[in-house]
């Protein structure tokens, strides 16, 4: 659904951000985009949004080129940003106002997730609170049934139980047509919904992997002590002793996979990481 | 379930969107308004148009709503011109909250471009930039005008039944009564220029606005006085001290009064003075669906 061809992009001061980069996300399928702040995710997701230009290269989002923004590939996608607007008004006049735009919403599903969110109908936008707001707003995203629906950090705001929510929301949403990409730093909160696991440093791809495909590549174990053998690709303190991450997956004893101790070991040793994973696509 | 298929209803919708984002923002620049020309004609103590002829031309003998009405005199055929003296109050005001209130409406319609997150919000909207633009271009230079045609009429409705019942002889104002629409052809005129300035600055854009239009104006006066000395030697320049003078600049810079020596006959600068407004107008709007167009990028 998403096909990046040798991306060049730069900013306008000429610093290049994206240098031929390459991806291909496909539909039914969650990505989580992680990174380090100002590894490129948010400038990616310009581009996937015709925001930002890139110099050079092929971008296709949905057979659409993001560039030319027309209103058939507005209609293809909703944004969710970390900081979300919404107009002050009720969210029946909000509803009533931009819902017609999309033409596959469901308002059904949209007050399914307003039930499970346990948000009242009777909203003003003016008078609720930042997690309330948001949470209005992934359920109007997610009512849209746009193909493609992008969330940057979705869980902030969100208070405990409606973290749990979401998870169980996102991942009965998800069909053969849609593609969810999650922008997060908050990977602990939505680890059990990411099916595949994009990392970029620097505005290179640095893992491009399934978690069945790091599954097959990579134990995680938990030691009692440091371990020393040298298997053992990194190890970092948890509760009860070390998670370690060893070469090879498929062992009686391995965990599923912790993508914020695979996110500090791919930043630890990127070459290291970076082969064993790529090894494992192959 | 309203589908939207097609251009028009998008339009359509768009606008509806933007009047009930801002119903109350509308709503109170509307009531403020009227709220002030109600006490304006109701009070007996205080009169804004000797207040700005003290500040303005305090050594002026004429008032400013004779002047006005005389002006206009000449310029209507219609039948308020048979009741000049009765109708000052509408002939002075009718225009001023005309112009006020619609720039004002018209430089907050590109009010929610101004904040990053409310603007991504707006261009993620599924509609081209078009029809976008021309939607609020409806809002200002159609909607607005019959808008406050209409509340300006229950206005002088009001005024005239109190006039009656204190036995003055207040003259209705008709709907299509050829002053009202004098002042709104210039008003839709106006609003292009207007239009820009909202596209361009979009926070505060009124008030950055009235700023960027002096300037422009007093660069206008200078560019243009300077040009007739060099292009026209023989040009009397006895008006040229005046410009500062608001009873005759306006003519003067537009070249509708200019005196020349070996005249330059009067119609034609006449015409020339209208087609460069007309001219300028569309070059606004086109300028601002360029700005806009780069703004939805």
């Amino acid at each position: 659904m998403i096909d990046i061809k040798n991306l060049t992009y730069k900013y306008p001061s000429g610093q290049a951000v994206f240098n031929n980069l390459n991806l291909n996300l496909s539909s039914g399928t969650i990505y989580g985009l992680l990174g380090k702040n100002g590894a490129g995710k948010t400038t990616l997701i310009k581009n996937l949004l015709g925001l930002r230009r890139g110099t050079s290269g092929d971008l296709v989002v949905g057979g659409h080129n993001p560039k030319n923004r027309n209103r058939n590939f507005l209609e293809s996608y909703f944004f969710i940003p970390e900081d979300p607007y919404l107009p002050e008004i009720t969210m029946k006049e909000y509803i009533e106002s931009y819902s017609p735009f999309y033409p596959n919403f469901n308002i059904d599903h949209f007050f399914q997730i307003l039930r499970e969110f346990e948000l009242p109908k009777m909203l003003h936008f003016k008078k609720v609170s930042f997690g309330q707001k948001k949470k209005a707003l992934i359920a109007f995203a997610i009512a849209t049934h746009t193909p493609l629906l992008i969330m940057d950090e979705p869980t902030n705001g969100l208070d405990i139980p409606s973290k749990r929510q979401f998870r169980k929301i996102i991942s009965h949403m998800i069909d053969d047509k849609r593609l969810f990409i999650v922008s997060t730093h908050q990977i602990r909160d939505l680890h059990s919904l990411i099916d595949h696991m994009i990392i970029l440093d620097n505005g290179e791809v640095i893992v491009d992997n399934s978690i069945m495909m790091i599954e097959r590549a990579i134990s995680f174990e938990v030691c009692r002590t440091q371990p020393d053998e040298e298997s053992n690709l990194y190890s970092e303190r948890v509760p009860g002793g070390y998670m370690c991450l060893k070469e090879g997956g498929g062992r009686p004893e391995s965990l599923e996979v912790d993508m914020e101790v695979l996110f500090n070991a791919v930043m630890t040793d990127k070459k290291v990481f970076s082969h064993i994973l790529k090894a494992g696509q192959s | 379930m309203i589908i939207i298929d097609t251009s028009y209803k998008r339009i359509l919708w768009l606008i509806l969107t933007d009047i009930k984002n801002k119903k109350y923002l509308y709503a109170s620049v509307l009531l403020t308004c009227f709220g002030v020309l109600t006490f304006l004609f109701f009070n007996n103590s205080f009169s804004i148009s000797s207040f700005l002829d003290l500040i303005f031309n305090p050594n002026q003998q004429v008032s400013y709503s004779s002047r006005t009405v005389t002006t206009f005199y000449y310029s209507s055929t219609g039948p308020i011109a048979q009741n000049l003296h009765f109708l000052k109050y509408h002939l002075e005001y009718f225009p001023k909250a005309l112009f006020l209130t619609g720039f004002i409406i018209t430089s907050l319609l590109f009010m929610e471009y101004g904040e990053i997150t409310s603007r991504r919000f707006h261009i993620a909207l599924p509609a081209m930039s078009v029809e976008k633009w021309i939607s609020k271009l409806i809002i200002s230079a159609v909607l607005f005008p019959i808008l406050f045609l209409t509340i300006y009429q229950l206005f002088a409705l009001i005024t005239y039944q109190w006039g009656n019942s204190k036995g003055l002889e207040y003259v209705r104002l008709h709907f299509f009564d050829p002053y009202t629409w004098y002042y709104i052809r210039w008003y839709v005129v106006a609003q292009c220029f207007v239009f820009l300035g909202a596209v361009v600055f979009r926070k505060y854009s009124f008030f950055k606005l009235t700023l960027s239009a002096l300037v422009l104006y007093f660069i206008l006066i200078i560019v243009i006085n300077l040009s007739m000395i060099i292009l026209l030697p023989d040009l009397d320049i006895k008006y040229m001290d005046s410009y500062l003078n608001r009873t005759s600049h306006m003519s003067y810079i537009l070249g509708n009064q200019m005196y020349v020596k070996q005249g330059l006959p009067t119609e034609l600068m006449v015409t020339i003075k209208y087609v460069a407004i007309i001219l300028g107008a569309l070059g606004a709007l086109f300028l601002s669906y360029l700005r806009f167009t780069e703004l939805e990028a």
